[in-house]
Parts: C-alpha cells; sequence; structure tokens
C-alpha cells in the first residue's frame, strides 16, 4: 500500500517549477506544475504487465519548468512507494520529440527502430532506472516515416 | 487531488457503444465537463479507467489535445485510428455489438 505522499522538492536551480499532485493511485499518477500549464507528467502502470508507461510535457521549451528527468523521477517514486514492482518501461510512440529521433534515425535504413529507440530521450531514462534493453513490439509505416512505433525497455 | 468523475467514464462507454469516433468522444467530454488542467491528462486517465489500463496508444490524446481543439499535432483521423483499433479489441462493462465498429 501507499505510505505517506512524497515530498516533492524541485531539483536546485530550478526556475518557474512548483509541483502540484493532481491524481495519485497505485495506477495513475498527475504531476502538474502551478507556474507552468503545459509542465506536467501523467503516469500509469499496467496491473497486469507492470509495465509503466508516461507522457511528459514542458511546453513551450523555455528552459523554465519542472524538468522532465526530474518529473519521470517523482512518477516511478511513487509507484515504488505504491510497493509496484515495475517490470518495463513502455514506450508507445504516435508523436512528439521520441518518434521524431526515431524517423530521423531510421530516414533511408541507417539504422533499425531498435537502434533508433536506444537513442531516444526515453532510452536516457530507461537506463537511468535499470532498462538498458529494448525490443520492438509494433510499428506503422516505414523507415523515416513511422506513424507509430511501440518499444519495450527491459532489464 | 483529484478522484474519477464515474459519470465521465459512464458516458465515455456510452459514446463507444453508439459507435461514436474516438475524437468525437473526446469532444463531447470537453464540452460537457469542465475539466481541469492538463486537460488532456484528465482525458487520458478518463479513458483508462472507461476501457482498461492495458489500452495502447493511449497517449496519442495527449498529441490530439490543443486549444483550440483541431489544432494538435494529431489529427481526428488520426487519433480515430490509433483509440479506435483499441477500442475494436477491448471489453467494458455492457459493450455493445455495434462498438465493434471502430477503426
Amino acid at each position: 500500500m501507499a505510505g505517506p505522499p512524497l515530498i516533492l522538492t524541485p531539483p536546485i536551480g530550478v526556475a518557474g517549477c512548483e509541483p502540484e499532485l493532481a491524481a495519485s493511485t497505485p495506477i495513475y499518477y498527475l504531476l502538474r506544475n502551478k507556474k507552468k500549464l503545459g509542465n506536467f507528467i501523467a503516469a500509469n502502470v499496467s496491473p497486469s504487465t507492470k509495465y509503466l508507461r508516461y507522457h511528459v510535457e514542458n511546453l513551450p521549451k523555455d528552459g523554465l519548468g519542472c524538468p522532465g528527468r526530474w518529473l519521470v523521477r517523482c512518477a516511478w517514486d511513487h509507484f515504488r512507494q505504491c510497493g509496484v514492482s515495475i517490470a518495463g518501461l513502455r514506450g508507445e510512440w504516435t508523436f512528439g520529440d521520441n518518434l521524431d529521433a526515431v524517423n530521423r534515425l531510421t530516414l533511408g535504413s541507417q539504422q533499425t527502430i531498435e537502434q533508433a529507440a536506444l537513442q531516444t530521450w526515453a532510452a536516457d531514462r530507461a537506463r537511468e532506472f535499470g532498462f538498458p534493453a529494448v525490443a520492438l513490439l509494433v510499428c506503422d509505416g516505414a523507415p523515416g516515416q513511422y506513424q507509430s512505433v511501440d518499444v519495450l525497455f527491459t532489464p | 487531488m483529484h478522484v474519477i468523475q464515474q459519470e465521465i467514464v459512464t458516458n465515455l462507454r456510452d459514446m463507444a457503444n453508439c459507435g461514436m469516433a474516438p475524437s468525437q468522444m473526446l469532444r463531447e467530454v470537453l464540452q460537457r465537463y469542465n475539466l481541469e488542467e492538463p486537460r488532456s491528462a484528465f482525458l487520458v486517465w478518463h479513458w483508462y479507467e472507461a476501457f482498461g489500463l492495458d489500452a495502447t496508444h493511449v497517449h496519442s490524446i495527449f498529441g490530439w489535445y490543443a486549444f483550440p481543439l483541431g489544432t494538435g499535432e494529431l489529427s481526428d483521423a488520426q487519433v480515430d485510428y490509433f483509440l479506435g483499433r483499441h477500442l475494436k479489441n477491448a471489453d467494458w462493462p455492457g459493450k455493445t455489438s455495434q462498438a465493434v465498429a471502430h477503426e
């Protein structure tokens, strides 16, 4: 069961970050920034697979607000405190920076999806939590023009 | 701290049961309810609650939602494709045969 709410102390030296917990259950977590509308993390863990999925935003990209990396850490800590044993990190990319990176790196079949996925921002977070390996689950589209890419980061 | 609004969950299921397109379902919820910001995250939370946590591509809602509606990175057609594909296979209490028409 969940313990007392984690104390959310923004990283030192960060401007414009005032975190506020908006939803906190053993399966869904939403942390938003009271000072910036487009800055939040929404995360969930599937009870059946124990895979963590998250969406993090910090828009506009003006250098202000709660850093994405810190927001992911908050979500991770939350689920761990709830007693959830996370088995992997899912990446279900249908838009955004991670999909853009995969498309840029696979253009002209320079790299495989797996190689490209390992160079995304999400892969950096996955390594941080001990999930350095990646497996492609499913994708839609062709190299450089994928509409969706589903990957799983595992230990 | 916020909690799930069961009325929204019921409405989402009802709309899916009528075969309504996911983008239209999302628009209806946004029109009927004064969701807090970030509204996309509250939409996603209720979608999971209505149709199950193993739903895939629900995060496409984040790419679709933008104010004003229709200016997001993903179009209605794209979000209909991603969410409709899941709805076709998902199961929820009271699912009707009409709901299978998605995708």
